[in-house]
């Protein structure tokens, strides 16, 4: 089937199998990469994506459900060298080490950072409790979050 | 390739054909609402269902308001997310239990997307049949996999009641059942009200009586109560986790609600007046004495038996402001 | 206490912005030109015969443009010369529940999917052996016939020092337990991943999640048979390791394979279910151990029997089986000492290395045992443990060499920030605190493959643009390796991060280095790279010296300016081309901030490298290191050797509720012994992960099975902490004054994991009585406990 979406303010088309999940359309398709596969059963968070400004799994979700919604990846977060101030935190506390729960962590973080100015330790735990890291113990990333919504 | 057929109603009487037409033509299909619960099981299964009744677009499902006619009551549509409701204002001011247990369910990312129509329908899970189909076959496959056996009841045979040992594990049914909840359903037959304390069968196949062709509109839950609701999870970790037990309680003026879940194929649920009891001890006695004697735990979890038994205990006491 | 400019520093990762814009290429990333997608058909049963595999009817599906199965890749590989057992796939018998048996390779996943529903395997099931105990009685199923053993035992090693007997005698008390443990697996979040490109000559490029691209290079030689120049290993990001990467993998050996048989590229990723059926987690393991106290004698004794059960093939397991034993040499005194390690084959994943390695269950029964002398003799234990580590500079009974010992100053530290003398033993019941200390490796002193090449070396190039590359074999496997390289070639050059463009772990370009496993990385890499850039120093400091028309310094190429404890009469043996450790390259000149100065006279680094090219063209250095000679002569005398060790002490305070059984870590102070800390935060980065991994280990992780199959092969029911689980953590990392490290720097990538865990399980006696000598310490265990009270 052709499937048209909206992916970081681009149309995109592509024919597919319908069954296809969003994680596999943005990977397989449209070669956007940064959203990574850790489970494919909606239990690492890995392949978290905003779906109308929302973090969702990809992974859980079928690409048509994005029909008439607009994604967003973690190529889209940054515009041009313009970037999201938790994505320098990140670098900056050492929040990152093998990477590969990042992206997810930042769909996360700048979320919970656009309604929420003044998260407590306890708002920033909870919104990054659906992504696993096996690397950093989530100390640094916290600490990233908690930076970026100071400046 | 999968071949799907996607349908996209977006009116009540749409859906309704749509139902109609797949039931003549003796299609399989699914409802797919959040999809967080379907789209795991979609992915195992060797042969999914060729149609797809999204449920996302339709109309009316998806409000939250205050009914005033007759017993005030708070409407929730089917479609509401885990999210929504856990915000929500109303259901913050009314019914703060609610709220507060759809946070504790699953993570911040799949209650943005889950609704608490797939909460109250979610499948029932048991750790051989809750595996990729490589590993369910390494077994033999189980009744819930198609097969023709259950791995934790190997004499269960077709025809029992309880064929499928497959747990329960919502946790906002326990909470909405103390609340006195009714379901409202609809689908070719008409539009029908179950209440939940009705809903939930034995079985952890058929789970509840809900027909293969009808779909939930929206829940009610009364607003005249006098009394406080409290709901404890048992799991390992403070997120992602299904419950391990799950006891919901609601301290009422006369009388004290309890419901189960997250340990048996159903929700357990039983009122007990007050009055009947010299003291809030001996209802926690007996209440504790029934569930233990009522519900049956199967090895199928993270923790043992025998210790979430006991947790049923402790929780029922601590819900009632007892010590242990 | 020189002042560098960016040693010490904390620096964020040199790939930092491309990870946190998703630019980053991993594994499964990459896009090879029309690959065929491979899948993989496994074993449905732990043990069993192959009678026959047919595959004409895979071969037929559409899209199907190769299949392969074990009679086309006959030869064995294994990451330790002495075990190559592994078959790429299985060919006459299954010994897992999960192995790979076939291979299809088709344009589409799809495609590849039914047509391994297509192959047909006729199996005869045999018994299967599922326990170590069972595995050790069983002499009639022998899982590796060709071993020519009796029964399932794969390796047996004992060593034993001074006199036990005596030892015990001299004892006040003796302690002694039975210990039991699961096994737990790495949980990295990026599935195993292998991509291959060929090209029309016949030259095979694999790039692979690996921790070990030059373990993998020779395994590939040997199972495909073709030469080593025609193979190419490139890792590209790699998602978390934790030894779970780091031996040549079947799906590795097949990819290649099938490329070369269908003449395409090809593509393979492992289903998170995969990830959990290859294992190579940590062994489940048995130990008796016991031990003999005495207020001022210290330990007296200590005798440790242990069983580890090694699934289906060797891997490291028998580095493994000598780590259970020889790492309890540190970090306390103990003379009269006996160990003997089991492995054997089961039916089930194999076993292999796990962060920490086989010193983490060992570290858990020792640290509960010493804490249980040091009740009955009321002692403190932290005061106890002082008295009894080893001293800097000082040989352990098994010749194990100390340096730098940071543990003491560290131990005391924590236990003034944690109020260790104001807890202990004193907080209200279902409140408690308690000490674990550990010992660990900067990497083995002896390779696996024994021969006299360095342990790792380091390129640099620089040319006009002043830019200087450096090549390394090294993995950066998400611990920073690359950061680490290009920190110190920057500090020597005095040049910033960005003038460093580190080349990593490709085959064709890096020089060796052996691998990102048992913490050698920044010790071993670090130094090859700090020599290289010394030697690339001195070429600038001459063109600095021919433009301001003065005499070169002399340089002193010494190894013996060092504190180094002398082995008996043994001098330490050097490879005339190192340039010896932390050598001291300030020779007269200071190179800092693209800049190179002497006296009042500044040259600026661009201008010196212009001179510096004139004849000669860019520039090439390296720098290599090799290991000094050390150990003594015994069996087993290499295992545990390493040229630095890292101490590491944990207090640990949290609740326990009597009620559920729940417990809740509150603080976690740890101070660790890495030397110097080269970059703070990679350091924290590292302890942290430590924290969070131990945590797991400790009160909720196992890999479950059923009849030999896995059955929490997913992140649902594998349960790894979540951020709620976390405790506030105080970390302490002071200078020891290592010598031999680059810059001062040790490990800091497993040590720290070990103590942590009986940290955990002697806090919660302090806080409810109850001693636990299995793992995971889950509430139902401790409820269990308190109840029988």
């Amino acid at each position: 089937m052709e499937l048209k979406l909206k992916v970081n303010g681009v149309e995109y088309v592509r024919s597919v199998d319908p069954g296809i999940t969003l994680l596999d359309y943005l990977r397989e398709e449209l070669t956007l990469t940064g959203t990574k596969k850790g489970c494919d059963l909606g239990e690492c968070g890995c392949c978290t994506v905003h779906l109308d400004g929302k973090p969702i799994l990809s992974c859980l979700m079928l690409a048509v459900e994005a029909l008439g919604h607009e994604v967003t990846t973690i190529e889209g977060v940054a515009s041009g060298n313009k970037y999201h101030p938790l994505q320098s935190s990140m670098v900056e506390e050492g929040a990152i080490q093998c990477g590969f729960c990042t992206p997810a962590m930042v769909m996360n973080g700048i979320y919970l950072l656009s309604k929420n100015k003044k998260p407590t330790s306890l708002e920033i735990k909870e919104c990054i409790s659906g992504t696993l890291c096996r690397c950093t113990g989530y100390t640094k990333i916290e600490r990233a979050i908690a930076r970026a919504s100071h400046d | 390739m999968r071949e799907f057929s996607f349908h996209r109603p977006q009116k009540k009487e749409e859906l309704v054909g749509i139902l109609r037409g797949l039931g003549q033509q003796q299609e399989n299909f699914i409802f797919y609402a959040g999809g967080t619960d379907v789209s795991p099981a979609l992915k195992r299964q060797g042969n999914p269902p060729r149609h797809i009744v999204f449920l996302s677009e339709l109309e009316h499902i998806k409000e939250i308001k205050q009914i005033d006619t007759g017993i005030p009551r708070l409407s929730i549509g089917a479609m509401c997310t885990l999210e929504e409701i856990a915000t929500h204002p109303l259901v913050m001011e009314k019914l703060a239990c609610v709220g507060l247990t759809a946070r504790k369910v699953a993570s911040p990312q799949i209650r943005n997307k889950a609704t608490i129509g797939g909460n109250v329908l979610v499948d029932n899970r048991c750790l051989f049949y809750n595996q990729s189909k490589f590993n369910q076959d390494v077994h033999g496959g189980c009744f819930k996999a198609s097969g023709n056996i259950c791995q934790l009841v190997p004499s269960a045979k077709m025809g029992d009641e309880t064929l499928c040992r497959a747990r329960a594990v919502s946790d906002l049914v326990p909470v909405l059942m103390v609340l006195n909840t009714s379901l409202h359903v609809d689908g070719p037959k008409g539009a029908r009200t179950i209440f939940m304390s009705a809903f939930y069968s034995p079985d952890g196949i058929s789970r509840n009586s809900l027909a293969r062709d009808e779909f939930l509109t929206h829940l009610e839950v009364p607003l005249n109560f006098k009394g406080r609701i409290s709901y404890q999870k048992l799991r390992i970790r403070e997120a992602v986790d299904f419950p391990s037990v799950g006891v919901a309680l609601g301290l009422f003026d006369e009388s004290v609600s309890v419901c189960i879940t997250g340990v048996d194929t159903h929700p357990h649920f039983w009122i007990y007046n007050k009055s009947d009891f010299a003291s809030l001890e001996l209802l926690a006695e007996k209440a504790i004495a029934v569930a233990f004697k009522s519900i049956t735990i199967m090895k199928q979890d993270f923790f043992p038996p025998s210790y979430r038994k006991r947790m049923i205990g402790v929780y029922i006491r601590r819900g009632l402001g007892l010590g242990v | 206490m020189t002042e560098y400019h960016l040693i010490g520093k904390s620096l964020p990762q040199i790939h930092a912005w491309d990870k946190v814009t998703g630019q980053a290429k991993y594994t499964d990333d990459l896009r090879v030109a029309r690959p065929l997608i491979i899948k993989i058909l496994r074993s449905p049963h732990a043990s069993a015969l192959i009678v026959s595999i047919k595959v004409d009817e895979a071969i037929k599906m559409p899209g199907v443009r190769g299949t392969l199965i074990g009679t086309e890749i006959k030869n064995t590989f294994g990451v330790l010369p002495i075990s190559k057992d592994e078959p790429a796939l299985a060919q006459t018998a299954v010994r897992y529940v999960g192995e790979p048996v076939a291979a299809v390779a088709a344009e589409t996943e799809a495609e590849a999917l039914l047509a391994l529903e297509k192959i047909q395997v006729e199996y005869k099931i045999t018994p299967a052996v599922l326990t170590g105990e069972q595995a050790l009685l069983n002499t009639s199923d022998r899982i590796h016939p060709e071993l020519k053993k009796s029964n399932n035992l794969h390796k047996r090693v004992e060593q034993t020092f001074g006199n036990l007997s005596e030892g015990f005698a001299a004892a006040e008390t003796m302690v002694e337990g039975e210990f039991d443990f699961p096994s737990v697996t790495h949980a990295f979040t990026e599935p195993h991943a292998t991509q291959v490109e060929l090209d029309g000559q016949g030259n095979v490029t694999l790039y692979s999640a690996t921790q070990v691209p030059h373990y993998l290079h020779r395994a590939l030689h040997e199972v495909l048979e073709i030469p080593m120049h025609k193979i190419r290993v490139v890792k590209p990001h790699l998602g978390g390791g934790f030894g779970g990467k780091s031996d040549p993998f079947p799906h590795e050996m097949i990819s290649a394979k099938l490329a070369l048989k269908t003449g395409r590229n090809t593509r393979l990723t492992f289903t998170r279910e995969e990830v959990f059926f290859s294992h190579h987690g940590r062994h489940p393991t048995k130990i008796k151990m016991k031990m003999g106290v005495a207020k001022e004698k210290g330990i007296t004794a200590l005798e440790g029997k242990m069983l580890i059960d090694g699934g289906a093939y060797g891997s490291f397991g028998v580095v493994t089986s000598y780590y259970n034993g020889v790492l309890l040499q540190g970090p306390y005194k103990i003379n009269n000492f006996a160990f003997e390690c089991q492995r054997v084959y089961t039916n089930k994943p194999m076993c292999g290395a796990m962060r920490g390695h086989g010193g983490v269950n060992p570290r858990f029964a020792g640290e509960v045992l010493l804490d249980e002398a040091c009740e009955k003799l009321a002692l403190d234990p932290c005061e106890f443990r002082l008295k009894n580590l080893h001293q800097a500079n000082t040989l352990a009974p098994n010749q194990f060499r100390i340096t730098s010992q940071g543990l003491s100053q560290g131990l005391r530290r924590a236990m003034e920030k944690s109020q260790w003398q104001q807890k202990f033993r004193q907080l209200p019941f279902g409140h408690g605190i308690g000490v674990a200390c550990g010992f660990f490796i900067s990497g083995s002193a002896l390779p696996i493959h024994w021969n006299e090449m360095p342990q790792s070396k380091v390129r640099l190039t620089v040319d006009y643009d002043g830019g200087v590359t450096l090549y390394s074999g090294a993995s950066d496997i998400g611990q920073g390796s690359d950061t680490m390289l290009a920190q110190i070639a920057a500090e020597v050059l005095g040049l910033p991060m960005s003038m460093i463009k580190v080349i990593s772990a490709d085959t064709r370009l890096t020089p060796i280095d052996l691998g990102s496993y048992s913490s050698r990385v920044t010790f071993m890499a670090g130094n090859a790279a700090k020599n290289a850039a010394v030697s690339l120093r001195r070429i600038l400091t001459k063109a600095a010296c021919e433009l301001w028309k003065i005499p070169e310094p002399s340089y002193v190429d010494s190894c013996g300016e060092f504190d180094f404890f002398r082995q008996g009469n043994r001098p330490p043996q050097w490879n005339k081309n190192f340039l010896g450790p932390n050598v001291d390259y300030t020779d007269g000149l200071e190179f800092r901030d693209e800049k190179i100065l002497y006296q009042k006279q500044t040259l600026s680094y661009l201008e010196v490298l212009r001179k510096a090219l004139d004849h000669t063209g860019a520039l090439e250095t390296s720098g290599i290191y090799v290991s000094p000679k050390l150990g003594g002569t015994f069996k087993g005398a290499g295992a545990g050797l390493s040229p630095a060790y890292s101490m590491t002490a944990f207090i640990t305070e949290l609740k326990v509720d009597p009620e559920t059984g729940f417990v809740k870590v509150l603080k976690v102070t740890c101070a660790h012994d890495c030397g110097r800390a080269l970059n703070p935060q990679a350091v924290e980065g590292q302890l942290e992960g430590s924290i969070h991994m131990g945590l797991g280990q400790a009160l909720m992780e196992a890999v479950t099975h059923h009849d030999g199959a896995v059955m929490n092969a997913n992140f649902l029911d594998y349960k790894i902490p979540s951020p709620f689980e976390m405790p506030e953590v105080e970390l302490i990392y002071d200078d020891s004054g290592e010598n031999e490290g680059p810059f001062g720097a040790k490990e800091v990538g497993e040590g720290a994991l070990a103590p942590f865990i009986p940290s955990i399980a002697n806090a919660i006696y302090d806080a409810v009585g109850v001693r636990l000598k299995t793992l995971p310490m889950t509430p139902d265990k401790i409820l269990q406990e308190l109840l029988k009270k």
